[in-house]
């Protein structure tokens, strides 16, 4: 009781807070984008298939790698925006 | 020997009346008192199928009824009326009024009427196959009753009607009564269900857990008992014709406030049992609602879709929509021996050699990442 209504509290006023922000969309564009290159790794992959595998994971996880690196980034610089009592 | 049922209008009388033959047990009819005053029963014709249809007519033989129209309220019974036939299956009769003697196409006053015939015997209104009508609960008298319709023995085949309890121990089916029907006809069953026992100490057994009753009827012909020689039981040996169930539901715990409690554990508390009162207490005030994990989900799909993280997550969605076998642009063809042969190790080599590369670059890029 004691913990639910304190932590829907808190909840609650994060949930307003991080409404206020702009949805983000995914262009269509982008998504057409992603399909033509399926269909252009589909044609390599039937000729060397552990090629285009192992560069589509490489590239893949470098990606998520540096975006979530980056994400981390941001977000602590955010953090590091609140003031404390020092 | 044929037993009668309601009949039909032909579409060509012209004097008619409408008439119901009273069935008896013994395969007689007995028209209603006034039937003659304005017709006289000639004859039948049966025919092999359903109305309209016509066959070659199936011999029928009658006891001659000849009634006076100078008798206003006679009563004919028929000692009986038999079609010449042993095939199972549908008939039609046709009754003929006026016109000649036993003349069946006269096309006055004539009557149809429809019969089936089985291995028990003839008549117009065919038995209903063994079949549940309803299964009840009732929680008061800790008892299930069960309806419905069933059908005797015969010679060689019987009807059981089973009842069975399941789900209150996993694992476990309790059969709860089985009985041979005896007689043709409705049924009532009603028996006791079983139950887990309250528990009285301070312990965390479950108060009480829903199960399942099921009723069944089977129907078993010794004809294909089983296989003299595999000594296997033939499919054919136990039928099932139909079969009903329901549920027993345990006790819902209500909730005293507007928000749903979610798999909110409960300890017995009483006089003999402080303990459970106090560990309820604590659950009371500490333990998270459904309505609180439903906030964090939505915290986190919210998250999901505002910036920052929401870059994140749009990168990693579309990446994932990346694959290597949808519509080809365009064909590569090439020999399978150049493929087998050249391309193939070729292909192995330059992974492995990319996945080595891979290995050293990333290692050196963790060097330099500073948190």
């Amino acid at each position: 009781m004691i913990y639910s209504s304190i932590v829907d509290f808190v909840l609650s006023g994060v949930n307003t807070l991080i409404g206020y922000l702009p949805t983000v969309t995914i262009n269509s564009n982008f998504a057409s984008s992603i399909a033509t290159a399926s269909q252009y790794i589909s044609s390599v992959y039937e000729v060397l298939p552990v090629i285009v595998l192992t560069l589509f994971a490489i590239l893949t996880f470098d990606i998520l790698f540096e975006s979530g690196y980056m994400l981390y980034k941001v977000v602590y610089w955010i953090i590091r925006r609140f003031p404390t009592q020092s | 020997m044929l037993v009668f049922g309601c009949s039909y209008k032909s579409v060509f009388a012209v004097n008619y009346i409408e008439f119901f033959p009273t069935i008896t047990t013994g395969g007689g009819v007995t028209f209603p008192s006034g039937f003659c005053k304005l017709s006289i029963l000639k004859g039948f014709t049966a025919y092999r199928n359903t109305y309209p249809a016509s066959t070659t007519p199936v011999l029928v033989y009658i006891n001659p009824l000849v009634c006076s129209l100078a008798t206003t309220n006679p009563t004919y019974t028929l000692p009986y009326i038999w079609i010449q036939t042993t095939i199972n299956g549908t008939y039609w009769i046709k009754f003929t009024f006026t016109g000649a003697d036993y003349s069946p196409t006269y096309t006055g006053d004539v009557y149809y009427m429809q019969v089936t015939k089985d291995a028990t015997g003839w008549y117009a209104i065919p038995p209903p196959a063994s079949h549940f009508d309803s299964i009840s609960i009732s929680t008061s008298t800790q008892s299930v009753t069960v309806t419905g319709y069933q059908n005797a023995t015969t010679s060689n085949t019987y009807e059981k009607i089973t009842i069975e309890q399941s789900g209150l121990i996993d694992g476990y089916t309790e059969e709860l009564f089985t009985t041979t029907a005896t007689t043709t006809g409705v049924f009532s069953y009603t028996v006791t269900y079983r139950v887990l026992a309250t528990s009285t100490a301070t312990t965390t057994t479950p108060i009480s857990k829903s199960s399942n009753i099921t009723a069944t009827i089977y129907k078993y012909d010794n004809n294909y008992f089983s296989n003299p020689f595999t000594t296997i039981q033939d499919y054919r040996y136990k039928t099932l014709l139909d079969a009903t169930s329901t549920a027993i539901t345990s006790y819902s715990y209500t909730p005293d406030t507007i928000v749903d409690l979610f798999s909110y554990p409960e300890y017995e508390c009483g006089i003999t049992s402080i303990t459970g009162c106090i560990k309820n207490a604590g659950i009371w005030l500490f333990y998270p609602t459904e309505d609180l994990l439903q906030s964090f989900y939505n915290l986190k799909s919210l998250i999901e879709v505002k910036p920052p993280v929401g870059y994140f997550t749009m990168i990693k969605n579309s990446i994932g929509g990346v694959n290597a076998t949808s519509t080809k642009k365009y064909n590569i063809t090439i020999p399978k021996s150049i493929k087998d042969y050249v391309f193939t190790p070729f292909d192995i080599a330059i992974g492995g050699i990319l996945w080595y590369m891979f290995a050293f670059s990333f290692y050196k890029r963790l060097k330099y990442i500073a948190l």
